[in-house]
């Protein structure tokens, strides 16, 4: 891979556009810190997202939690995941960052609750 | 005779900004009161279930929820007063206290007597009223804060084929909710000639699923009778529509995402000065209004893009509150802050003379590398260069005591330029 590719930086909110001038090499330009790079050279390679969602549960009450990934997924994946997670029912009481899915499609990525509940 | 009680600092809402103000005014030794409308603590911050929340304030990246139970815990082992599914309805300087008055189902109506109040109320959504978009008036047509509260913590799905109206972060982050709940979102409408949403959000929540964003357009007519059936979208010429190149999407739901306005009322209510460019109350260097003891912050006082920034300032807002009621007053002098060149307005428009301060702002203009200046007079007190500077996002900037020795009297000027080359 030696084509430039300019990329927008999801990092933080400050949205460097980094150009990635070999991934293989890792040299870019543009961002203003490691993370900047990192992500930059990851989106080449094989982009991934947090995913967020809400999942329904057994409580009459707090119907739905939130949750998320607790690291990025292949974008590929995200679909099948949130089909996955849409047919779920989360049993109360759950902790905040209690696992609701393990390793899925063995991608080494956990769904969590954000915040957890009791029931009401 | 309505129930009556007493104590230091009576805080209106315990979302972001309430929560960090409560928290400092606590950790000053003061008896502080929480009210909250909803049924916990955590404002608007309960339903932004996405993430990207606290990189700033907690150096880790974090969903909407989880930043506002970071603050919740807190405010738990404080021992903080906090009454939930409470209505603070009237607010009343008195000269001697501030008089809160408020209702819930449990306890009625009560009066809460404070030395001083936070107002820490958040903001509304503007609406089709406000923008004036012709057409029937169908069902289907949502704001996009009410869509999101409506997806992420009633879950319910409000449409299955969306267009969205303006860029603003909320209608980015909701095209991506929407997508994700198998809805086809058809394209983002907005009027401006750039993105009114920060740059991450165009690429995470637009890019990533091929939707288009009209830039410079506008919703020209909604059509459809008992739901939406499609609108009509054209482009802007010279600032009229060109109505030559209109075209029709078919969709079911309408989105918007058009601007948000400080809720002020209780602020009116007490005969506050209400700010022209922010429509929140204006607040002096200390964060208080123009009524004694009645301060105000967060989204409430001017909308903010990061939660962060409102932590921040509400942190800081409590502080002064405590010095408040410690002494039963201010005496510093201070300076007013103007908005000079390509600066839309400053927060706060006062600073004390000879203190350091932490002033927010937004550009009127989009560039790379830009200095900000602060001057008085023909003097130059400080000034900075910045990377990078877009109408869309506030620019926050801590300046130290000893950059402000000097300056006392005269009214200061915050102005922006282009950086010259040397810089």
């Amino acid at each position: 891979m030696s084509d430039a590719r300019t990329i927008t930086c999801i990092r933080c909110p400050r949205g460097c556009r980094v150009t990635v001038l070999s991934v293989d090499d890792r040299k870019a330009s543009g961002q203003t810190c490691k993370l900047g790079l990192e992500y930059a050279l990851e989106e080449c390679r094989c982009p991934r997202r947090t995913v967020t969602a809400v999942v329904r549960t057994d409580n009459e009450k707090i119907r739905y939690l939130p949750v998320k990934t607790d690291k990025p997924l292949k974008k590929s994946l995200i679909v099948p995941l949130l089909r996955q997670l849409y047919t779920m029912k989360v049993c109360l009481p759950v902790e905040s960052g209690g696992v609701i899915m393990t390793d899925f499609r063995q991608t080494g990525v956990n769904v969590v609750v954000s915040v957890g509940a009791e029931p009401i | 005779m309505i129930e009556r009680q007493e104590c230091d600092v009576v805080v209106v809402g315990g979302g972001a900004a309430g929560m960090a103000g409560a928290l400092a005014c606590h950790e000053q030794g003061l008896r502080v009161t929480v009210i909250e409308r909803e049924e916990s603590l955590g404002g608007i911050l309960l339903q932004c279930i996405h993430n990207g929340f606290g990189l700033h304030h907690f150096g880790e990246e974090l969903t909407g929820p989880e930043y506002a139970l970071r603050f919740r815990q807190s405010v738990e082992e404080s021992g903080i007063h906090v009454c939930c599914r409470t209505t603070a309805f009237r607010l009343e300087d008195k000269g001697s206290y501030r008089s809160v008055m408020t209702c819930s189902g449990e306890h009625g109506v009560r009066e809460y007597r404070a030395k001083a109040v936070i107002l820490s109320v958040g903001c509304r959504e503007r609406n089709r009223g406000n923008i004036g978009i012709p057409g029937t008036r169908p069902a289907g047509v949502f704001t996009a804060g009410l869509a999101q509260r409506l997806t992420n913590i009633d879950g319910y799905i409000p449409g299955r084929r969306v267009v969205i109206v303006g860029s603003g972060d909320i209608g980015l982050i909701m095209a991506r909710r929407m997508t994700w709940l198998g809805a086809k979102v058809l394209g983002v409408v907005e009027i401006m000639p750039t993105c009114s949403g920060l740059l991450r959000n165009v690429v995470q929540c637009l890019e990533d699923f091929d939707i288009p964003l009209y830039l410079g357009h506008v919703v020209t007519k909604i059509i459809g009778a008992d739901r939406v059936r499609a609108v009509e979208v054209g482009p802007m010429r010279d600032g009229e529509v060109d109505t030559s190149a209109v075209f029709r999407l078919d969709c079911d739901t309408l989105l918007l995402s058009v601007g948000l306005v400080p809720e002020h009322d209780l602020a009116q209510d007490a005969q506050a000065e209400i700010s022209p460019d922010t429509n929140g109350p204006i607040v002096d260097a200390n964060w208080m209004t123009s009524v004694p003891g009645v301060f105000a912050c967060g989204n409430g006082l001017h909308v903010h893009d990061l939660v962060d920034d409102v932590s921040h300032e509400s942190r800081l807002c409590g502080l002064s509150v405590a010095d408040f009621v410690r002494v039963g007053g201010f005496d510093n002098e201070q300076l007013t802050v103007n908005a000079g060149t390509n600066v839309k307005y400053v927060m706060p428009g006062k600073i004390a003379s000879g203190r350091g301060c932490s002033l927010s702002f937004r550009s009127l203009i989009e560039c790379e590398k830009a200095t900000c200046t602060l001057r008085q007079g023909p003097n130059i007190l400080v000034s900075k260069t910045l990377r990078f500077v877009r109408p869309a996002e506030m620019i926050r900037w801590d300046i130290t005591t000893e950059k402000l020795k000097g300056a006392c009297g005269e009214p200061v000027e915050l102005s922006l330029g282009k950086a010259t080359n040397d810089e």
